[in-house]
C-alpha cells in the first residue's frame, strides 16, 4: 500500500477546517513534495516529521514521497499537522493498518526526539472535527485539559510518537493521567477587600460591572486605579459554561501568550501595555489570524493602563469591537471574525507627570499640556465611556483602619441579583446590559420617574450636560435603580448617576 | 496727519502694554511722539528699529486691514472708547474691536479661571455669568478654553452681553475650537484685541492682555485658578487698579482652587459664595 489518509485540522481564526492529509509513496528518487499552501512553519515540519520518525526506529521511505493536504485551495499555517503528516506517512509505507486512521483526526507538533508538543488552537480544531462527523481525536498530553472539554469526542491525549504508533498498531495506550476536567470557580488571589478606602471609586466599580459600563479611572500613581481594574473580574459572575468555551476557545489561539487556565469560569483580565500596537490590540496578523487583547479579553475586561501614553489609533482601534462586540479582520488569506464584548476599564495620571493633585503644587506640567493629555482620549471612544472617575490618593486614616472593605463575595452577590432583574426587565430585546440600552428607548420604554426627568431637563436646558451625557446618566441610573432595588429610576438615582459620573465634557 | 493716524501707525508698530510710550502717547499726544520719533528726538541708537518701522508704516494700510477684518479701530475720543481702559498705568494706544462696539462701555464683570476646570469650576463660571447677566451686566472674559469659554456661554445661555478679550489678531481665532464660541459672542457682545490682525497669540500677549480684561470691567472673579495661573495675574492687574477682586474657593485637596485660595489667604481677594454675596460686595467697594 502507497497511499494513505488521515485527517487534521485547518484553523482560519476560531473556524476550523477539517483538512485531509494524504501521502503518496512513489518509486522514483527520494524526493518530498508538500502540497496545500503551507506556510514557512509547515514546510518545515518534513524535518521534523523526519527526525521523529527516525529517532522513534521507524523507517523513512527513501523514494518520491507526495503529502498533499487538501483542500488545496486553503491556505494553512502551523506545527499542528506534523502527526498527521507522519501517521499517513507510515501508513502508506505499510506500518500502520491504514482503515484505523481514517476516522480519527490527528493534531500535535512533533519534536526531533518524537515527543508530541502541544499546539494552539485545539479547542476550535475539535469543534470543527466534531462537526463534521470525527469522533476520536489524538492530541498532545499538555493540551489535554483543554481538549477534554469536549465531552462528546473520545479524547487520546499522548505526549509520545512512539506511544501513538503502539496505539495504533496494538491498540495499547499508557492509562492516561486522570485529567480534572472540572470548571474552576474562582480566582482566590485578589479581593476588593484589599483596596483601602476608595469609596467612589469601589461603586463605580460595582457599577461598572452590573451595567457593562466601560469605566476611566483618573488619579495620580499610587492611588489604587490599577488595584481597583484588577479586582473588576471578581466581581463579575462567573461565566456560564457556553461562554468559558468561548474564551477557553479564544485563549487557544492565543496558547503562549496567555496563562489562562482553559477550565476556568472566571471572567478574563487582559492589560496590554500602554506600546501596544494595533494589531495586537484588535488581533491580526499575515499567515495564522491570532485574536488581539479586545478578543482575549472577551466576556471579561481589556484594562489599558497609562491610557493618554497609547498612541494615537491603538484606543481608536477598539471603536468597532465596543460597537458590535465582535471584530472582523481581513487579510489576504481570509476574512476572521473573533468575538469581543469586554469591559473596557482604562486609567490615566491627571496630567503627564502625574502629580496635578492635592494641592498640585509640585506639577511641573504647563496648562496646556494638562489639557492635552486627557484630551487624547476625548472624542468618539469617550462617546462610548460611561463613568469617568477621579480616584484620590488613599489617605492616613483609610490605610490606618484596621477593618477592611467589603469583600468581592459581597459585592458579586449584589452585582448578580442586579444583573438578573435587567436581564429580565430586557428580555427578548436582544441586549442584556443597562449600558447598551439604545437612545430611543431611553426616552420611551426606560425613561426614569418624572421628577428625574425633570431634574435632567433643567441640566440639558442650562448646558451642564449633553444630550449624550443625559442619555448616560439614565443608563447609569438604572444601573443604580437595580442595585438599589428600585423598579425605576429614581431623582435620587439620578442625581447619584449624575454626581459618580463626573468629568467635564467639553 | 491727524491723531487717529498717529495712533494707528504708532499702534502697528509697538506691541501693546509698553510701559514707556504709552505713558509718551497719553501725555503729550499721538502725532507729537510720533514726530519727535521721526525728527530723533528720542534716543536714535535704541529705537533705530522702530524708528524704521515707522517710517515704512502706513495709516491706511493698519485701517484697511483693521476694515477688512470686519473690525473697528478705536482711539481715545471715540464715542464708543472704553474709557475705563486709560485707568491703566499703560493704557492701549488703541482698541481693534469687532460686534457690538456699545457692549465694550457697559458695566461688566471680569471672569477668569484656568483652561482646565473641574466639573464644579465649570458650573460655577456658567452659573456666576448668567447671574450677573440677570443683573444687566456684561461679563468681560478672554475667549479660552475653560473657565473663559464656560463664564461666555454662561452668558450667552441667559441671553446676555459678553466680550471676549484675545491675545491674538481679531481674524485669528485662537483658540481655533472656540471659533462658533465667538461668532455667537459677536452677536450680542463684542470681540476686543490689542494686537494687529493677523498676529497670533504669543506668550507675552496673554499678561498683556490680561490686564485688559481687568481695566474693561469693573470687579473681577477668579473661579478656579492653579497655583501658576495667568489668572492670578488678571487678579493683581484688577487690584492695582483698585477694583474689587474676588475668588471663588473649591476643595483644598483640588489643584485648580489652588490659586484661589492663595489669593483669598493673601488677602487679594475676596471669598464670594454667591451671585448675591459678590454683587454686594462690589457695590460696596466701588
Amino acid at each position: 500500500m502507497s497511499l494513505a489518509q488521515t485527517n487534521s485540522v485547518a484553523l482560519l481564526g476560531l473556524d476550523g477546517h477539517v483538512v485531509t492529509v494524504e501521502v503518496d509513496i512513489a518509486d522514483g528518487l527520494p524526493v518530498y513534495t508538500l502540497l496545500g499552501l503551507p506556510d514557512a512553519a509547515l514546510s518545515e515540519s518534513r524535518d521534523r516529521v523526519r527526525a521523529a520518525m527516525v529517532n522513534c526506529a521507524e523507517v523513512w521511505p527513501n523514494r518520491k514521497v507526495t503529502v498533499s493536504l487538501s483542500p488545496a485551495w486553503l491556505p494553512k499555517s502551523g506545527s499542528s499537522f506534523d502527526l498527521g503528516i507522519a501517521i499517513a506517512l507510515l501508513s502508506a509505507h505499510g506500518t500502520i493498518p491504514p482503515e484505523r486512521i481514517r476516522e480519527i483526526v490527528f493534531l500535535g507538533e512533533l519534536s526531533l526526539d518524537g515527543r508530541i508538543r502541544s499546539v494552539r488552537g485545539i479547542l476550535p480544531a475539535l469543534i470543527a472535527a466534531y462537526k463534521s462527523g470525527i469522533t476520536i481525536a489524538v492530541v498532545p498530553l499538555a493540551n489535554a485539559a483543554e481538549a477534554g472539554l469536549m465531552h462528546n469526542m473520545e479524547i487520546i491525549a499522548i505526549d509520545h510518537l512512539r506511544n501513538v504508533l503502539r496505539w495504533l498498531r496494538t491498540g495499547e495506550r499508557e492509562v492516561a493521567q486522570e485529567i480534572d476536567y472540572q470548571w474552576k470557580e474562582s480566582d482566590e488571589r485578589l479581593d476588593f477587600a484589599d483596596v483601602a478606602g476608595q469609596e467612589q471609586a469601589r461603586l463605580a466599580a460595582e457599577i461598572a460591572a452590573t451595567g457593562g459600563h466601560h469605566i476611566l479611572l483618573i488619579g495620580p500613581p499610587g492611588a489604587g486605579k490599577t488595584m481597583i481594574a484588577e479586582r473588576i473580574p471578581t466581581i463579575l459572575p462567573q461565566l456560564r459554561i457556553e461562554q468559558a468555551l468561548e474564551v477557553t476557545a479564544v485563549h487557544s489561539l492565543a496558547a503562549g501568550f496567555t496563562r489562562r487556565s482553559p477550565t476556568s469560569l472566571v471572567a478574563p483580565i487582559v492589560s496590554p501595555h500602554h506600546t501596544t500596537t494595533r494589531v495586537a490590540m484588535v488581533g491580526g496578523g499575515a499567515h495564522a489570524i491570532k485574536p488581539g487583547a479586545c478578543s482575549l479579553a472577551h466576556h471579561g475586561v481589556l484594562f489599558i493602563d497609562e491610557a493618554p501614553e497609547c498612541p494615537s489609533g491603538v484606543l481608536d482601534s477598539l471603536r468597532q469591537p465596543l460597537e458590535a462586540g465582535t471584530i472582523t479582520i481581513a487579510r489576504s488569506i481570509g476574512n476572521v471574525t473573533f468575538p469581543a464584548q469586554f469591559l473596557l476599564v482604562l486609567a490615566a495620571n491627571p496630567c503627564p507627570c502625574g502629580k496635578f493633585t492635592g494641592r498640585g503644587r509640585n506639577c511641573t506640567c504647563t496648562s496646556a499640556q494638562v489639557r492635552r493629555y486627557l484630551g487624547k482620549l476625548s472624542g468618539p471612544l469617550m462617546d462610548r465611556i460611561d463613568l469617568r472617575v477621579p480616584v484620590d490618593p488613599v489617605g492616613r486614616i483609610d490605610l490606618a483602619r484596621s477593618d477592611l472593605g467589603e469583600s468581592s463575595a459581597v459585592i458579586r452577590t449584589r452585582v448578580i441579583a442586579a444583573r438578573a432583574v435587567a436581564e429580565r426587565r430586557f428580555e427578548g430585546l436582544g441586549y442584556s446590559l443597562n449600558s447598551a440600552i439604545p437612545a430611543r428607548s431611553l426616552r420611551t420604554v426606560f425613561q426614569p420617574e418624572r421628577a428625574a426627568m425633570n431634574f435632567l431637563h433643567d441640566e440639558l436646558e442650562r448646558e451642564h450636560i449633553t444630550a449624550r451625557g443625559l442619555h448616560k446618566i439614565i443608563r447609569v441610573g438604572w444601573t443604580l435603580a437595580d442595585l438599589h432595588g428600585h423598579g425605576l429610576p429614581t431623582l435620587a438615582d439620578i442625581k447619584q448617576a449624575h454626581t459618580i459620573r463626573g468629568g467635564v465634557e467639553l | 496727519m491727524n491723531e487717529r493716524e498717529a495712533r494707528a501707525i504708532l499702534f502697528s508698530a509697538i506691541e501693546g502694554g509698553h510701559l514707556f510710550w504709552s505713558r509718551e502717547i497719553f501725555s503729550q499726544s499721538a502725532v507729537m511722539v510720533y514726530e519727535k520719533l521721526i525728527a530723533g528726538a528720542y534716543d536714535t541708537i535704541k529705537f533705530e528699529k522702530l524708528t524704521k518701522e515707522l517710517k515704512s508704516a502706513s495709516a491706511d494700510l493698519v485701517l484697511s486691514l483693521v476694515d477688512s477684518a470686519g473690525a473697528n479701530f478705536l482711539t481715545p475720543g471715540d464715542a464708543l472708547w472704553p474709557i475705563a481702559v486709560e485707568d491703566l498705568l499703560a493704557p492701549p494706544i488703541a482698541l481693534i474691536a469687532k460686534g457690538n462696539l456699545a457692549a465694550l462701555s457697559m458695566q461688566s464683570l471680569a471672569i477668569v479661571g484656568t483652561r482646565n476646570p473641574t466639573n464644579y469650576g465649570a458650573r460655577i463660571s456658567g452659573d456666576f455669568a448668567a447671574g450677573f447677566v440677570d443683573r444687566e451686566w456684561a461679563i468681560v472674559s478672554g475667549g479660552a478654553y475653560g473657565i473663559d469659554s464656560f463664564a461666555h456661554k454662561g452668558a450667552l445661555i441667559a441671553e446676555g452681553v459678553t466680550i471676549a478679550v484675545v491675545a491674538s489678531g481679531i481674524d485669528v481665532n485662537y483658540p481655533a475650537g472656540n471659533t462658533r464660541l465667538f461668532a455667537e459672542i459677536c452677536e450680542s457682545g463684542a470681540i476686543v484685541t490689542e494686537v494687529m490682525p493677523g498676529h497670533p497669540a504669543l506668550p507675552a500677549r496673554f499678561l498683556t492682555r490680561n490686564r485688559l480684561i481687568a481695566a474693561l470691567s469693573q470687579a473681577t472673579l477668579v473661579v478656579e485658578a492653579a497655583f501658576r495661573s495667568g489668572s492670578l495675574r488678571t487678579a493683581h492687574d484688577a487690584a492695582e487698579l483698585m477694583r474689587p477682586v474676588m475668588a471663588i474657593p473649591g476643595p483644598i485637596n483640588s489643584p485648580t482652587s489652588e490659586g484661589c485660595h492663595r489669593l483669598i489667604g493673601e488677602r487679594a481677594a475676596e471669598l464670594v459664595t454667591s451671585v448675591a454675596d459678590a454683587v454686594e460686595f462690589i457695590g460696596a467697594n466701588r
